[in-house]
C-alpha cells in the first residue's frame, strides 16, 4: 500500500514538473495515471475486480454513493455490454471504476447510455495525458503569433476534430484540378464540398493567394515534419469562392455565400474581407447564418481608422482586430465600437518576420506554392476562427457559448473591453478553461484596466471589480459619461443664480442617463418586434440612436450634434412642464459629446478627426450645455 | 467621375494598389493596368466607386477605373 502511495506520488510529482496545464489534466485525473504509470502499485492488489495495469481503458466513472459498492459494480458489469474494473483498491471505498468498451460499440454510445443508468453518478472519457503539443513543423519557431495566443497549451485539449470552418474568401489551393494543385502543407486535410461564387461551379480554387492563406492559419496541416502549423488542423475546411483575383467581390455574392455555408454544414464562417456601404441584405445573412449555430469571425479592416467595416460591424458577427508581436494594435488596423476581439495580424513596419507566416500560392502562378508573411486584420480573424473550431470540438455547444469562451480567455488577461482591442486578445488556452467553467471572470476580486485611446490624456483608468460584478468597459463608458452629465449638471446649476435655480429633479436625473450613456446594462434583445425595437433604443445613448436609423458604421453628424437639444429647447418655450427633462436631454448630450471628443474615438461622416470632428463636438457641446441652462433657468427661457 | 492623386501600394493581405486622392481619401484601385500601378506615380482617373465592393484589403471604398493619366 506505501509502494502505491509512493508510486502516484511519484508520477503526480513528475507530471507537476511539467508545464502547468499538464500538471492540471493530471491533478483531476490521477486515478489513469496510477495504473497507467505505477504498474508496481497496481500490481500490489491482487483483487481480480482492480484495473489491469498497462491496459489502456477507455472510460472512468463514478457509481453513486452506496455501503456496497463492490456489489454495485458488479450489477453494473452485469446490466451493461462495457466490462469494467475498479481503478485500484481504493475502488471498493470510493467507487472510481474504469471501463472498456464493448466490441464494436462507439464512445458516445457508451458514454450515453451509462449517464443515464441509475448507478453512475458520472462517466466520462479517458483522455491521454500528455505534454503540451510542440509541433514538428520545422517553420513553426517562426510563428509567434502562435505562441501569444497559447496555442501549444491548447492544442493539448482540442484540434477542431469533427468541426466545419467555411472560408469565404479569394478561395483555396485545395485540390488538383487544371491549373490549380494542392498546396503541400494541405496534404490531408479534410475539406467539405465548396463552391466558386465568381465562376458559379464547384471548384473553389484560389487564384489570389489571400484564402489560401487564411485557410493556412485556420487549419495547416500540423505535426506532419512540413512547413508551419494551423490552429484547427483536425477541423473540415470549405472552400467558398467569392473574390476574384483581384481579391473584390460584391456584397449580394458574399450574402448568397453566407447563406449556403450556413445551409451546407458550417459550424464557423471567416471572412477575411470587407468594405462598402452597410447591406441589408449582407446583414440579414449573418443575422441568419448566427441564428443557425454559426459563428461568423469577420476582419474589422485595414483603414488604420475608428470605423470598423462590414461584415464586421453587422450584429452577430464577431469583429476581430488586429495585434503586432507585441500585443499593441497593429498600425493598419481598424478598430471601433462594433469591436470584439482582437488577434495576432502581424505587424511588417517592425520586420518581415513579424507578419504571420503560412503557406499559399503565387498568385502570379496558382500552382506554385511559397510560404509567405502575409499582415492584415485578414490574418487576425482565422485566428479567432480557428479558436471557435477548437472551442467547438472541445464541446461548446452554440455561437453563444463560443463567443462567451472567446470572450472571457480575452479578458483573463486583465483588459476590459475597449475600441481597440475589444474584450482583449485572443487567448485559446484561456478560453478553453473558460469554457469548462475553470475561469469565472469577475467570479473573484480583481482589478480591470481599461484601455484608452491613445492621446487620451491619461495612460489607463483603473477600476476596483467587486466580487460578482465584472466591470466591462461598456459599462464603464456608459457610466464614465453618466458621471461627466452628473458633473456638468451640477456646473449647469451651480452657474445659475439661487432663485433662478431649477432642481435636478429625478425627471431631469433620468434625462440625463438616457442621453449621456443610455440604458447599456439591459439585456440585449433576442428576438425582433417592437419591445426589441424599444430596447434596442433606450439601450443606446441618444445620440446614437441615429445607428439605428442610418446603419451601425459611422455616426451621423446630425445625431453627435446641437440640432436635437435645439429642437427640444424650442418644445421647452411652450411646454414648461417638459423642461427639466429637456434641460437633462441637452446637458447629456453635452457630456455625451465631451466624452466623444475626449476619446477621440467616434467617427463622424466622413470628417477628419482632429480638424474638423474635435472642432465639431466641441462647438456643439457648448451650445448644448447652454441650452441646458436656459432651460434650467426658472424664470422666462 | 475624375480623381487625382497619388498610387500607393498598401502591404495588408495579398496587397493593394491605392489612390490616394488629393481630398486625403484612400481609394482601392480596381481596374487600371500594370502602367497604373507605379507606387508614386501621379495619376488623373476617370472611374466609379463602386458601394456594394468588399475586397481584402478593406482600405478604402473601391474604385473601378474607367481609364486613366498620368500627370
Amino acid at each position: 500500500m506505501r509502494m502505491r502511495v509512493l508510486g502516484l506520488a511519484a508520477v503526480l510529482a513528475i507530471s507537476g514538473c511539467s508545464r502547468a496545464p499538464a500538471s492540471e489534466v493530471a491533478a483531476s485525473k490521477p486515478m489513469q495515471l496510477s495504473v497507467k504509470d505505477a504498474p508496481g502499485a497496481a500490481a500490489a492488489a491482487d483483487d481480480a475486480t482492480v484495473a489491469r495495469a498497462g491496459h489502456d481503458y477507455e472510460l472512468v466513472l463514478e457509481l453513486k454513493d452506496t455501503a456496497d459498492f463492490a456489489g454495485e459494480l458488479a450489477a453494473l458489469d452485469e446490466a451493461e455490454p462495457e466490462s469494467f474494473a475498479f481503478n485500484s483498491v481504493e475502488g471498493a471505498e470510493d467507487g472510481v471504476a474504469l471501463g472498456d468498451l464493448a466490441e464494436g460499440e462507439s464512445l458516445d454510445e457508451a458514454l450515453a447510455r451509462l449517464r443515464s443508468d441509475p448507478r453512475v453518478a458520472y462517466v466520462e472519457p479517458i483522455v491521454a495525458v500528455h505534454a503540451d503539443l510542440v509541433p514538428n513543423d520545422p517553420q513553426y519557431a517562426s510563428q509567434w503569433n502562435f505562441k501569444q495566443i497559447h496555442m501549444e497549451q491548447a492544442w493539448d485539449v482540442a484540434q477542431g476534430e469533427g468541426v466545419t470552418v467555411a472560408v469565404i474568401d479569394t478561395g483555396i489551393a485545395y485540390e488538383d484540378y487544371g491549373e490549380f494543385k494542392q498546396v503541400p502543407d494541405l496534404a490531408g486535410i479534410k475539406f467539405a464540398k465548396g463552391y466558386n461564387f465568381v465562376a458559379d461551379n464547384e471548384h473553389a480554387n484560389d487564384d489570389n493567394g489571400h484564402g489560401t492563406h487564411v485557410a493556412g492559419t485556420i487549419a495547416q496541416a500540423t505535426n506532419n515534419k512540413e512547413g508551419v502549423a494551423g490552429i484547427a488542423y483536425k477541423a473540415t475546411l470549405m472552400p467558398v469562392k467569392v473574390l476574384d483575383a483581384d481579391g473584390s467581390g460584391r456584397s449580394p455574392d458574399i450574402a448568397d455565400a453566407i447563406r449556403w455555408a450556413a445551409d451546407h454544414g458550417a459550424q464557423v464562417i471567416n471572412m477575411s474581407l470587407g468594405g462598402g456601404a452597410p447591406s441589408k441584405v449582407m446583414g440579414d445573412a449573418v443575422a441568419y447564418a448566427r441564428k443557425k449555430g454559426v459563428v461568423v469571425v469577420c476582419a474589422a479592416g485595414n483603414g488604420g481608422r475608428g470605423t470598423v467595416e462590414y461584415p464586421a460591424a453587422y450584429p452577430g458577427a464577431i469583429a476581430v482586430s488586429a495585434v503586432g508581436p507585441g500585443g499593441g494594435l497593429a498600425p493598419y488596423s481598424s478598430w471601433g465600437k462594433e469591436l470584439d476581439i482582437a488577434a495576432p495580424g502581424g505587424d511588417k513596419s517592425t520586420g518581415e518576420t513579424n507578419g504571420i507566416l503560412q503557406q499559399t500560392i503565387d498568385a502570379s502562378q496558382p500552382s506554385r506554392a511559397i510560404y509567405a508573411y502575409y499582415q492584415g486584420t485578414s490574418m487576425a480573424a482565422p485566428h479567432v476562427a480557428g479558436a471557435a473550431a477548437v472551442l467547438f470540438s472541445a464541446g461548446a455547444k452554440s455561437p453563444d457559448e463560443v463567443e462567451k469562451a472567446l470572450f472571457a480567455g480575452a479578458e483573463a488577461s486583465g483588459t476590459a473591453w475597449n475600441e481597440r482591442t475589444g474584450h482583449g486578445v485572443l487567448d485559446v488556452q484561456a478560453s478553453l478553461k473558460a469554457l469548462r467553467g475553470k475561469v469565472e471572470p469577475g467570479a473573484s476580486p480583481q482589478v480591470a484596466t481599461v484601455a484608452l485611446p491613445e492621446g487620451a490624456g491619461t495612460s489607463a483608468t483603473a477600476f476596483n471589480v467587486d466580487e460578482g460584478f465584472a466591470l466591462r468597459a461598456a459599462e464603464a463608458n456608459g457610466l464614465a459619461r453618466f458621471l461627466i452629465a452628473l458633473l456638468l449638471a451640477v456646473g449647469v446649476a451651480a452657474s445659475l443664480r439661487k432663485r433662478e435655480r431649477g432642481t435636478l429633479s429625478p425627471a431631469l436625473l433620468t434625462a440625463l442617463m438616457l442621453s449621456a450613456a443610455g440604458l447599456w446594462f439591459l439585456p440585449k434583445p433576442s428576438s425582433a418586434g417592437m419591445g426589441a425595437l424599444a430596447l434596442r433604443f433606450i439601450e443606446l445613448p441618444i445620440p446614437d440612436w441615429g445607428k439605428w436609423l442610418f446603419g451601425p458604421g459611422r455616426a451621423s453628424p446630425l445625431f453627435y450634434s446641437a440640432l436635437i437639444p435645439l429642437a427640444l429647447t424650442m418644445l421647452g418655450f411652450f411646454w414648461k412642464a417638459a423642461r427639466p427633462v429637456m434641460s437633462g436631454v441637452c446637458i447629456g448630450f453635452a457630456a455625451f459629446l465631451a466624452y466623444c471628443a475626449w476619446s477621440g474615438a467616434p467617427a463622424i461622416g466622413w470628417m477628419p478627426l482632429r480638424i474638423v470632428a474635435i472642432p465639431w463636438l466641441l462647438v456643439n457641446l457648448a451650445l448644448c450645455l447652454l441650452f441646458g441652462r436656459a432651460l434650467l433657468r426658472k424664470e422666462a427661457v | 467621375m475624375k480623381l487625382s492623386g497619388k498610387v500607393e501600394h498598401v502591404d495588408v493581405g495579398s496587397g493593394a494598389f491605392v489612390l490616394v486622392g488629393d481630398d486625403g481619401q484612400r481609394y482601392q484601385l480596381a481596374g487600371g493596368d500594370r502602367g497604373m500601378k507605379k507606387p508614386g506615380q501621379r495619376i488623373e482617373v476617370d472611374g466609379e466607386v463602386d458601394k456594394d465592393a468588399v475586397t481584402t484589403a478593406m482600405v478604402g471604398p473601391l474604385l473601378r477605373v474607367k481609364s486613366y493619366r498620368a500627370i
